[in-house]
């Protein structure tokens, strides 16, 4: 037996393997189905979802603003604006706060003079 | 050739078209029947058309042949990015991946070993000739080489496969 004879033997043998082993050609002509896309039911629900979703929003009747806080706010007026107006009083000009004295005091006298 | 006549010519060659495959990307099983998918659909949705100037077997192989050295090319590319070496990596642990020879023989094991250290165009030749038993001239179509080139090929491929084999005792059982 030549070197041709027994390398087509063996061949041959490999061929035997492979062919048990062979896929099913149905399962080869398959095109493979692209596993990053969605299927088209899936987008379908999505949109139909947002789309929903956009019209209730649109259609939601928005709250009536109530009028009366506001005015209520516009009446408000604070407890201390009383001491405000003391000054307009007719013996508003005879009060004095302790702080006038010095301010009287330091006028009057030289600061040079003191030290 | 409409599209029934593709896929029944398709068919019949299956068996040995997944052979050639798998001598086209080192025996790895999962690789070979993806890239026989590719193919396949190449020559259904008219990427690959057969004009008629070879036999349809010829044609089909050196399609296949092409998408092989794709799916080679792609996954060089993939792993510069580092993903193929992840990829190689889950591959090594596949049960039906190069190496495993549970369903094989020793013998086929070893002829298949043996076979995959000769330099590519060698195994190609030598697969095209002594598996598909197709012409030299053929096989230099299939392969897009010159028939000088695949003739050298084949003798040096031939003769170094021989050696080796006879060296192993793989020839040992022929002697009878």
């Amino acid at each position: 037996m030549n070197t041709d004879t027994k390398l087509r033997k063996s061949f041959q043998e490999l061929q035997e393997a492979d062919a048990r082993q062979a896929p099913a050609f149905r399962r080869v002509i398959q095109p493979p189905e692209p596993a990053d896309t969605l299927p088209w039911w899936r987008w379908a629900m999505g949109a139909t979802v947002l789309a929903s979703l956009i019209v209730l929003l649109m259609i939601k009747p928005q709250p009536a603003v109530d009028s009366q806080p506001w005015s209520a706010l516009s009446n408000w007026s604070a407890t201390t604006d009383e001491l405000l107006t003391v000054a307009n009083t007719p013996w508003g000009n005879t009060l004095s706060t302790p702080t006038d004295s010095w301010i009287e005091n330091s006028t009057q006298t030289n600061p040079k003079e003191t030290l | 050739m409409d599209e029934s006549e593709l896929r029944a010519q398709l068919e019949q060659f299956h068996p040995v078209s997944y052979g050639w495959a798998l001598s086209c990307c080192a025996h790895n099983p999962m690789e070979a029947e993806d890239i026989l998918q590719t193919a396949y659909l190449k020559v259904l949705d008219g990427r690959a058309r057969f004009d008629g100037r070879a036999a349809f077997k010829t044609w089909l192989f050196a399609v296949i042949r092409h998408t092989a050295a794709d799916e080679r090319r792609r996954r060089w590319l993939h792993w510069l990015r580092l993903d193929g070496y992840r990829q190689e990596r889950d591959d090594e642990g596949q049960p039906a991946a190069r190496g495993d020879a549970l369903e094989q023989t020793e013998r086929v094991q070893l002829f298949r070993e043996t076979l995959a250290k000769l330099p590519r165009r060698q195994q190609e030749v030598l697969h095209l000739v002594f598996y598909q038993d197709l012409t030299i001239e053929d096989a230099a179509g299939v392969m897009g080489v010159s028939r000088g080139s695949a003739r050298t090929h084949y003798a040096r491929g031939k003769q170094r496969l021989g050696d080796w084999l006879q060296q192993s005792g793989h020839f040992d059982e022929y002697r009878h």
